[in-house]
């Protein structure tokens, strides 16, 4: 059940934009699929919808291979960046649409449509038309169109980074729990981390065609697996340090106290992360490494270069023998010049795949 | 730079530029009001030098348009060709320009440039072989050769500015309405069409015009049965004895649809006169 | 991974969505037959008849095919040569002088003063009068005894002129109606597009000290390019093609003197019947007409504006 995407590719000419993605999107369940512009993931949603046709692969909604279905026979709904709304329709009629057609009584429909206006907050809006109303209002009657007609799968494409700031913060945490509650399969793009991060149940990091990491939010932050992850989630983003094997050491990276802290089961599967060459990178997020006095043992000597400070946090900007990287701690009494110790949170250095 | 450039002078250059700009409007204006006056006139009034300005207006020369040269039949042909041709070039225009702007279809800017070329071709090159082949199939004389011949003159203006049409619609729009449930006809339907309807109907008033204003084709392919107004108003002046009286009666009696048809169809004029190319 | 995938057969990459893999050239479909039928079709019948000598009046002068000898005679052919060199002048006078026109008027009516809208609508009715009523009207006017125009001339003490009545001036005539009639036309086209334009240019050349006459030439020009090249590539093309109103008022005379091409063409082909050499004149006007619109398509990137809007 869910959706099920098999070894699906899709090629524009010559040009591979989704490279052969196979995933199970569970019943229920909020996936994210995150990654930046022309990374595939707004077209694996397309040919989901129906609204693209794969070069080739399979794809299953509810167990019910739909791969060249027409897109109103998939039982979908969908919500766009844009909106997508019908400009000549009244709010009323935008939302009725999808029912009009499926030839749903007239009586039904009113219900319908009132209940699910109610529902999002739109009722008193029914009468206008999509040009006089807000974007937020807008997004919502977009909403109220695909909720109306209680689909199994909920297909959404940046819905919301047409809003404002603080508009998207609130209308995040309101389709998270619309979609919980009618527990409605849902597939997310978008190219915010923090969106992934505060709504997915599971998210596909994806890169150049490929879903680099399936996993739940905090597995995905915790362990990026490749160095794209490790660089797109986060911010400011891991610190990566190049790092190979050797003989004496076991492994070597460029500020070599991050290396030594590795713990030892960790340090064990170093070779499932390294590449052909093997090299691979020693990765540490900047709230875990703390300023301690230079010469502490275990930690690394390093320049300050910059201070920032934010407030609530501070990022201190270090320079360890031409290697750069970021520190987050509380404040601090470090100075641009002075010479420190940092040092990782016991357990925190990961190991991290090269692209 | 809507009034950036507004004189912030003297008064005096403000009357400058409004005497320049009333000379001006006078100078386009004057043959259209003189036509008009001439066709009120009686002959004698016509030819009477220093030329009137007041007289007694009549509309002998209208009456004489429909007895002598049989202008209610033309007006009848002009009508029937004319909406007919604009009508068959409407829908096959439009579909075609969905098609251009919306699938991926072979070719597709060398068609779009073979549908524009239209515009260009000189009606001369091909008028001789529609002559002919007319003949043979015993539709010359017919409003049916008019009504093919301006639908494919209508279809570079339709096509062309169909299609600009089409691509402002986001395809999310149309995209919706698949998810909706609509088959792509539907949508079409439902949702295409009623967005475009500004559009069609700009671009149905320049087809228009164009058809309505044409002479050359007209002239060659029809003789006695299916004359256009253009044709009977140029055969007023064709014999010796010419009749300005009646000329000028033709003129207002087939300029005046136009004038009154573009002037209220203004707001996407020059779209459709550049074939979408400017924004009006 | 990537190999192997594009190694892969490319199922349905031109079927974009279900079901639609046709529906593009079946949309088509109606335009392509009328084209082929009405618009294809005689031109290759002409083409055809350019290499025969066809006379239907004159059936012993039914010459077979000649090649291209009817070609060679159109480029021996003297008045045809005097039609073409005519109907150059008559286009680059015509056009030249109403593009000039046209930027000063939407310069003018730019300045959007009070009542400047109602005269801009009057200043574009000339282009909605039938071609053969501006004939009529002008000629009408243009009477060396009767007509108003040397009335007026007369009232400001100029004394009357025999407008399309000389060869001198006939040509001079003709250019004024055309001027006339088309001017409301590139007016409206480079007004839109003065209107158009986006305004911190100006406001940028104004801070940086150009003149009004620096700031035209520098900005206001360059930005209204496209829209120029565009009104004047669509009068290019109608000017080449002018028949009507010469028609009315001259029929090329007099002494050929406004013997513009269609004029010309009508003539070889009603006058004379010589079919087959009038397709021969036709095809040569075509390319011509064709030549100057290739040449215009590449300078300004035509196409490539419309393609960019249709992104996915």
């Amino acid at each position: 059940m869910g959706i099920e995407v098999k070894s699906v590719y899709k090629r524009f000419g010559a040009f591979t934009a989704v490279n052969g993605v196979s995933v199970d999107i569970k019943d229920g369940e909020f996936f994210v699929m995150l990654g930046p512009s022309g990374c595939g993931k707004t077209t694996t949603l397309r040919m989901i919808a129906g609204l693209e046709l794969p070069s080739g692969g399979q794809i299953k909604i509810n167990g019910r291979d739909v791969t060249y279905e027409e897109p109103r026979h998939r039982d979908i709904a969908m919500a766009f960046q844009d909106y997508g709304l019908y400009p000549h329709l009244s709010v009323f009629q935008n939302i009725e649409f999808p029912l009009k057609v499926r030839k749903i009584a007239e009586g039904e429909r009113k219900k319908k449509v009132q209940a699910t206006a109610e529902k999002l907050g739109i009722a008193e809006y029914l009468d206008r038309k999509p040009g006089q109303i807000s974007g937020g209002q807008r997004q919502r009657v977009s909403l109220a169109r695909a909720l109306v007609r209680n689909p199994r799968v909920f297909l959404m494409d940046e819905p919301l980074s047409n809003l404002d700031a603080k508009l998207r913060a609130t209308m995040r945490t309101e389709i998270k729990k619309l979609v919980t509650s009618l527990g409605i399969t849902t597939v997310y793009v978008t190219h915010d981390q923090i969106e992934a991060m505060s709504m997915a149940d599971r998210i596909a990091v994806m890169r150049r065609g490929d879903m680099v990491q399936v996993a739940t939010p905090l597995e995905i932050y915790d362990r990026p697996r490749t160095e794209f992850v490790a660089d797109f989630i986060g911010s400011p983003p891991m610190n990566l340090f190049p790092a190979h094997f050797d003989g004496k050491k076991g492994i070597a990276a460029t500020v070599q106290p991050f290396a030594d802290s590795l713990s030892g089961e960790v340090a064990d599967r170093a070779s499932s992360f390294a590449d052909a060459q093997g090299q691979f990178y020693v990765g540490v997020r900047p709230e875990h490494l703390m300023i301690v006095r230079d010469g502490v043992e275990g930690a690394a000597s390093a320049n300050v270069d910059f201070v920032e400070p934010l407030g609530q946090t501070t990022n201190v900007y270090v320079d360890c023998g031409g290697h750069k990287f970021i520190v987050v701690t509380d404040r601090t009494e470090a100075k641009i010049g002075d010479v420190v110790g940092v040092a990782v949170t016991p357990g925190k250095s990961r190991l991290v795949a090269r692209n | 730079m809507s009034s950036s450039t507004a004189p912030r002078g003297s008064l005096f250059s403000g009357i400058g530029y409004y005497l320049l700009a009333l000379i001006s409007t006078a100078f386009f204006a004057f043959p259209i009001v003189w036509m008009t006056l001439s066709s009120l006139k009686s002959d004698v009034d016509i030819s009477a030098y220093p030329p009137k300005w007041i007289f007694s207006p009549t509309l002998e020369s209208f009456r004489k348009l429909f007895t002598e040269l049989n202008a209610m039949d033309a007006l009848i042909n002009s009508a029937f060709i004319v909406c007919l041709a604009t009508l068959f070039a409407m829908i096959a225009g439009t579909l075609a320009a969905y098609g251009l702007a919306r699938f991926d279809v072979k070719n597709k800017n060398f068609i779009a440039f073979e549908v524009l070329s239209i515009r260009m071709l000189p009606p001369m090159v091909s008028v001789i072989p529609l002559f002919i082949i007319a003949k043979q199939l015993g539709i010359f004389d017919t409003p049916w050769l008019l009504i093919a011949v301006y639908t494919l003159n209508g279809l570079p203006f339709v096509v062309w500015v169909m299609r600009v049409f089409i691509q402002e619609i986001p395809q999310s729009i149309e995209e919706a309405a698949l998810i909706d449930g609509c088959s792509r006809f539907e949508c079409f339907w439902r949702v295409t069409l009623p967005l475009l309807l500004p559009g069609l109907a700009a671009t149905m008033v320049i087809i228009f015009m164009f058809a309505w204003n044409e002479f050359l084709l007209a002239s060659i392919l029809t003789s006695s049965e299916a004359r256009t107004l253009p044709v009977i108003a140029a055969s007023s002046i064709k014999a010796k004895a010419i009749s300005w009286g009646l000329g000028s009666a033709a003129g207002v009696l087939m300029s005046l649809p136009v004038v009154v048809l573009v002037l209220l169809m203004q707001k996407y004029l020059v779209r459709g006169l550049t074939l979408g190319a400017v924004k009006g | 991974m990537t190999a192997s995938i594009e190694s892969l057969p490319i199922a349905s990459d031109r079927a974009q969505r279900a079901g639609e893999r046709y529906t593009g050239m079946i949309l088509l479909a109606p335009t392509m037959i009328i084209m082929t039928v009405v618009g294809l079709f005689p031109l290759l019948h002409s083409l055809y008849m350019s290499i025969t000598g066809y006379r239907p009046a004159d059936p012993d002068k039914f010459q077979g095919f000649v090649g291209l000898g009817n070609y060679a005679d159109a480029l021996a052919d003297a008045q045809f040569l005097h039609s073409i060199l005519l109907t150059l002048l008559f286009t680059v006078l015509s056009v030249g002088l109403s593009l000039t026109f046209a930027i000063l008027l939407a310069l003018l009516f730019n300045l959007r003063l009070r009542g400047f809208t109602v005269l801009r609508t009057i200043i574009i009715v000339p282009m909605l009068i039938t071609p053969i009523a501006v004939g009529i009207t002008w000629r009408i006017m243009m009477m060396p005894d009767l007509g108003v125009l040397n009335y007026v001339l007369s009232l400001a003490g100029i004394p009357p002129q025999p407008w399309a009545g000389e060869k001198a001036s006939a040509m001079a005539s003709m250019v004024l109606v055309d001027v006339w009639q088309w001017t409301p036309f590139m007016f409206l086209i480079i007004f839109a597009g003065l209107s158009a334009l986006p305004k911190s240019p100006f406001e940028a050349a104004a801070i940086d000290g150009a003149s009004p006459i620096q700031t035209f030439f520098m900005v206001t020009l360059p930005m209204l390019r496209p829209v120029i090249v565009i009104a004047s590539l669509l009068r290019i093309v109608d000017a080449i093609r002018t028949y009507d109103t010469v028609y009315i008022i001259t029929r090329g005379g007099p002494d050929f003197a406004t013997d513009l091409l269609s004029v010309y063409l009508a003539r070889v082909n009603f006058r004379f019947f010589n079919l087959g050499y009038g397709a021969a004149l036709s095809w040569i006007t075509l390319l011509i007409i064709l030549t100057v619109v290739l040449i215009f398509v590449k300078y300004t990137g035509f196409m490539r504006m419309v393609n960019e809007k249709e992104a996915r």
